[in-house]
């Protein structure tokens, strides 16, 4: 499901808008998916939920192991 | 990248059982090819010297008619390296690599790589360049695509020159050195892309049209964030300026990026009557056509 707050920055108005299944949203301009979108509340932008979800960040202890199995020491 | 590791290290302990170390490893590579060539939509292999140089100069892998790798050309500042794993740390100094594309974490970890040049429209492997330390400028103007973390935690480069870092995810964080990001590509900067990156204070986007940005962490921890010191944009005139009376700029009111105006950290410029009109954020000329 879309989520929008709004806030205040500098004297200007914002809307923030995100999706609270962690998928990215889609729209905005350029028109795209982001995985959080803040425009402005004058400009009244509308999104809808995508399909797709951001990657998960990775670790770099991941990448370490890896390399490992590659027989790289690090 | 990170994904095809998990892919490997989630083979659960019947199917590792099976395989030997050598197994493994070529198994692991074989993710490693596959996804540097998806990822650049060349469909050629993946480029790795995994030979000994004997000689200084410049170095291709073809030339030893390497085990199913060509195409890279290191230039070697003297003999006696080897690069039979140049993960290991053997290439050294000003490196030009010409041909296909970097395979991912091809360099990561070495110390050595004083300076990078790209030639040509290669794609920059995910880690590539991870934490490669001494690195003090990377030049890759006609790249075509920058991986994920390629450049994280080249914590000595002043200066980047990229073709295109769409959805390079962590392209340059921790580069705690780095003054001057050049991008020429569009497409979208994906998150945490500047992270960390405590002196950037220029960034140029050449491309005509917008690039979007995927959340404004893409400049956490950075100068451009909220509350931080401050730096300049420079973006192509019809997209600093369209009404062409200075009142008005695409970026402003984009996505993302019209919150990165409202925290008061950027200064717009356009390219067009700088010094980056002719030249990139290294001082390299910028050919004319």
């Amino acid at each position: 499901m879309i989520v929008q707050e709004s806030y205040e920055l500098n004297g200007r108005q914002f809307v923030r808008t995100w999706s609270d299944e962690g998928r990215y949203v889609v729209g905005g301009n350029p028109e795209g998916q982001y995985t959080e979108a803040n425009d402005p509340a004058a400009l009244g932008r509308v999104y809808t939920e995508g399909e797709a979800i951001p990657a998960a960040d990775c670790e770099a202890a991941d990448y370490e192991s890896a390399l490992g199995r590659l027989g790289v020491e690090v | 990248m990170i994904d095809v590791y998990r892919r490997d290290l989630q083979m659960n302990d019947e199917q590792k059982g099976q395989l030997t170390e050598d197994e493994e490893k070529e198994e692991a590579l074989r993710y490693i090819e596959e996804t540097t060539n998806s990822a650049s939509g060349s469909g050629g292999p993946a480029a790795l010297i995994r030979k000994t140089v004997t000689a200084n100069g410049d170095y291709t892998a073809a030339d030893e008619g390497a085990d199913g790798y060509s195409g890279v050309t290191v230039n070697v500042p003297s003999a006696g390296y080897t690069v039979d794993d140049i993960a290991g740390g053997a290439v050294a100094g000003d490196i030009t690599l010409t041909g296909e594309n970097i395979m991912q974490g091809a360099f990561t970890y070495n110390p050595r790589i004083t300076s990078v040049t790209v030639m040509g429209a290669a794609a920059i492997g995910n880690y590539a360049f991870y934490y490669c330390t001494g690195i003090t400028r990377f030049f890759a103007p006609a790249a075509v695509q920058t991986g994920q973390n390629a450049l994280e935690g080249c914590s000595a480069m002043t200066h980047a020159v990229l073709g295109n870092l769409n959805g390079a995810r962590y392209a340059v964080k921790g580069c705690t050195n780095l003054t001057a990001l050049d991008v020429g590509g569009g497409g979208k900067l994906a998150s945490s892309a500047c992270y960390g990156c405590t002196r950037l204070e220029t960034i140029v986007l050449r491309s005509a049209t917008l690039v979007a940005l995927d959340q404004t962490s893409v400049f956490t921890n950075s100068p451009f964030k909220n509350g931080g010191t401050g730096g300049t944009i420079y973006i192509p005139r019809a997209l600093y300026d369209h009404l062409g009376d200075g009142s008005s700029s695409d970026y402003k009111v984009a996505t993302n990026w019209s919150t990165v105006d409202g925290w008061g950290t950027v200064t717009w410029a356009s390219i067009e009557g700088s010094v980056y009109e002719t030249q990139y954020v290294d001082g390299t000329p910028i050919p004319t056509a």
